[in-house]
């Protein structure tokens, strides 16, 4: 149980309490007894489950946010200009266009499959924020410690593809369907580098849970060390599966007018961008997880600033190589990532079976 | 009130209850005034959010285009004005014209402005879409873009500097704002 | 050397690399340098450039100096340059331009083209209305203050001075000795003296040829032209009814 539940468990029973006192105070008989049914045992849980949920999702949106804007300053600085300046530094453009894209008209084309082009925009969107719940920032800070996490996350995230299959063609445009099987088949093929990666990783430290390979590297060795293949194609994976450049030919725009997604235009495609930007911090939150260490790090600051640093930091390389490298063809992609990704991976995953044979750790 | 309150519940469709329920709430609060103070409290924040956060459609057609790639640049950068460019016209608010606008392309734009959700702007850029510009007396091009959609700011120049282009969104700006003032309830 | 005749090498399919790192390392440079001083944004509109005196933004006007002689309206490529009757205090109800800045093409035609300097290009570009009419300025609107810069002259050579060899002369605008020529066809002139009503400057005089109409035994009168004042505007060609006017280069 972490300590955000723990604590959260008390505020709800004093919550709780306070209601049941409220209702006791009226001296009604039927609204004592709800009192006293409130101040039950499932329902403390589950409130103070619901209210875990909603603030660590409020939290893990927040610093999403900041991603999207860690990215536009920075790309202002490679670029030789400066970033957004609304609001503080910066700070509140999300927050405008979060407002711009509420106040939109909701259109759907005319002879696209209505049922599928609003569910598939949802499904999009549901497997990126069901992840904020697979992912903790610390010990003692996570909604739910499940002890298959990472491969729980991994399997979240490959629903994104199906989604975007299911947009791009019912959309009624040929070139949103275009985009969506590229982009299908570019995030399958990235995937597998990306599990052999992490196979390596369970080989080496034997658990699947955020919390038993962090400790493991925290009593060990940070395991970009001994698999530096290995960090290197997760990253190279990364930055494709989240579909940025130099991998984003499927929403390249003399290409393919913004991908799958040209026809979303309100508030779900303003979610669409968010969770593009939410998907690349979750995958920069798995690679310091795996590879860096997770929240490991000397008492001074708490441990969350611990993991967000390291994630803030891997993605300043993400968008490092954005400024720096063109697109390339998807052939190219799909190349990179069958011919050159996997042997690389295959031999970290040896690597890693070859330290754990000898017994170095 | 105008509410039509003679339905009858068993033959209403759930559009029509959609509808009603719809005009019930926006009479009340235009009734009780609720309306004008909620709009009084988000119509600055419906401004600021729309006037910080434009994007105009990537849509260059000839010359002036060339000084709004120049104004997203880094030397009149326009991304620190939350003015980010988007290839399609359903993802974007300003329909931003820049060049000439031949008879062979102007079905093209009208279907693009049509595209574009509400609300959307247009801003006419350099002299070509104004009025027809050099061209005053060719045959096929449109003699100012305003003969077919309804446009908002005008900038003037041959091509237009990008600080005129700036410029513009600033007026942009305020005519949006102008324009939120009482748009609560109003779809 | 086709690129299918070309062979790929060990060495070709690590090239990649090579040019990511590459890359990588210029823009990281990049970065640094915008992060240690600061971008070379201008952050308009709370920072401005500051233009030269010749920048073209739109047309200006020194009322003072204007004559009415409605070159600019002739040089006009895109005919934005309109001559409206305003009222002077001094001079009365004269013509002066209007220009219709949703067609200026801010070329500086008008402003090379007047004889007297009047027209001006004035380094004012942040024009934007949210109306076309609110673009067409009129005489008034469309004065600026005058500085020496905003100012367009040229000079020029002659043709056949050049061809005649030697050393050439350039001459200034107005040079007023060197410029086209009005010349009249005296078979078709009827002496209605509208060429010398409409002259601008007042370079058409109508003087006595010596001879004599036979039915009214008045004098005959032709214009005269004083090619010290002339500035070849052209009116009096324009308005001549019977087309016995016409300008002659000066080559």
């Amino acid at each position: 149980m972490s300590n955000l539940y723990i604590e959260l468990t008390n505020f709800t029973e004093w919550l709780l309490g306070l209601v049941a006192a409220l209702l006791d105070w009226t001296k009604l008989g039927f609204l004592s007894d709800f009192g006293d049914w409130l101040q039950t045992a499932p329902v403390v849980d589950f409130v103070s489950t619901l209210l875990v949920a909603v603030i660590f999702l409020i939290t893990a949106m927040m610093f999403g946010l900041c991603f999207i804007w860690q990215e536009r300053k920075t790309l202002g600085r490679f670029m030789d200009r400066r970033g957004t300046q609304v609001g503080f530094l910066g700070f509140f453009q999300n927050f405008a266009d979060g407002i711009k894209v509420i106040l939109k008209e909701h259109i759907v084309p005319k002879d696209s499959d209505h049922l599928l082009f609003e569910l598939a925009i949802f499904a999009y969107l549901a497997s990126t924020f069901m992840l904020f719940g697979c992912i903790p920032y610390s010990d003692n800070f996570y909604v739910i410690d499940v002890d298959l996490a990472v491969l729980l996350g991994i399997a979240i995230f490959a629903f994104g593809p199906f989604s975007i299959l299911i947009g791009g063609w019912s959309s009624n445009n040929k070139f949103t369907l275009i985009g969506g099987m590229r982009a299908a088949a570019q995030l399958i093929a990235l995937e597998i580098p990306l599990l052999l990666c992490i196979v390596s990783v369970a080989v080496l430290t034997g658990d699947l849970s955020f919390v038993g390979v962090v400790t493991w590297q925290e009593e060990n060795i940070w395991l970009i060390v001994p698999l530096c293949i290995g960090a290197l194609t997760f990253f190279i994976a990364a930055i494709g599966e989240s579909e940025r450049i130099p991998f984003d030919l499927p929403e390249a725009e003399a290409e393919l007018v913004e991908g799958w997604a040209t026809e979303y235009g309100d508030v779900r495609w303003g979610l669409q961008m968010a969770s593009d930007y939410f998907r690349a911090y979750i995958l920069c939150g798995l690679f310091t997880m795996l590879f860096l260490g997770g929240w490991a790090g000397p008492e001074f600051i708490w441990a969350e600033a611990w993991y967000l640093s390291k994630t803030f930091i891997v993605f300043f390389f993400f968008i490092w190589v954005r400024a720096a490298t063109v697109r390339i063809r998807t052939d190219q992609i799909l190349k990179l990532g069958w011919r050159r990704l996997l042997p690389l991976a295959v031999v970290n995953l040896l690597i890693a079976v070859a330290l754990k044979v000898a017994g170095v750790f | 009130m105008d509410i039509d309150l003679s339905f009858n519940a068993m033959t209403m469709t759930a559009k029509q209850f959609g509808e009603m329920t719809k005009t019930l709430v926006r009479e009340t609060m235009v009734a009780t005034g609720g309306k004008k103070v909620i709009d009084k409290i988000t119509a600055p924040i419906w401004s600021w959010g729309q006037r910080n956060s434009v994007y105009p459609l990537h849509f260059g057609i000839a010359c002036c285009a060339l000084e709004m790639a120049a104004a997203g640049g880094p030397r009149y950068d326009v991304e620190r004005l939350g003015i980010v460019f988007r290839s399609s016209p359903r993802q974007s608010d300003v329909l931003l014209l820049n060049g000439w606008i031949s008879a062979k392309i102007r079905p093209s734009l009208k279907a693009l402005y049509e595209q574009m959700p509400s609300p959307k702007w247009v801003v006419a850029m350099g002299e070509c879409t104004i009025s027809g510009g050099p061209w005053y007396d060719a045959y096929n091009v449109i003699q100012g873009a305003d003969t077919f959609i309804p446009v908002d700011v005008y900038v003037p120049g041959c091509p237009s500097r990008p600080e005129a282009m700036i410029q513009a969104f600033n007026m942009l700006n305020k005519k949006l704002t102008a324009e939120n003032r009482g748009s609560f309830l109003d779809d | 050397m086709r690129i299918e005749e070309r062979r790929y090498t060990k060495a070709d399919h690590f090239r990649a690399t090579g040019y990511v790192l590459k890359t990588m390392k210029v823009t990281f440079k990049g970065a640094i340098r915008a992060t240690k001083n600061r971008p070379c944004t201008i952050l308009y509109p709370w920072e401005k450039l500051l233009y030269p005196d010749n920048f073209r933004g739109r047309p200006g006007i020194v009322l003072e100096r204007c004559i009415g002689c409605a070159r600019c309206a002739k040089e006009c490529p895109n005919q934005c340059i309109e001559m409206v009757t305003i009222e002077l205090p001094d001079k009365g109800k004269v013509k002066r331009p209007q220009v219709n800045l949703g067609r200026c093409m801010m070329c500086g035609n008008c402003a090379e083209a007047c004889p007297t300097n009047a027209m001006i290009v004035t380094p004012e570009f942040e024009l934007c209305s949210y109306s076309r009419g609110g673009l067409i300025f009129d005489p008034v609107k469309l004065q600026h203050p005058h500085k020496a810069g905003y100012e367009v002259n040229y000079s020029f050579a002659l043709l056949s001075e050049m061809n005649a060899g030697g050393e050439i002369k350039t001459y200034a605008k107005n040079d007023n000795s060197v410029h086209d020529t009005i010349v009249l066809d005296g078979a078709k002139c009827i002496s209605c003296s509208r060429c010398a009503k409409t002259c601008p400057t007042g370079a058409i005089e109508m003087v006595e040829t010596g001879e004599v109409n036979p039915k009214t035994k008045k004098p005959i009168k032709q214009p005269k032209f004083d090619n010290t004042k002339c500035v070849v505007c052209e009116q009096c060609v324009d308005v001549c009814p019977k087309s016995a006017l016409s300008v002659k280069e000066v080559l």
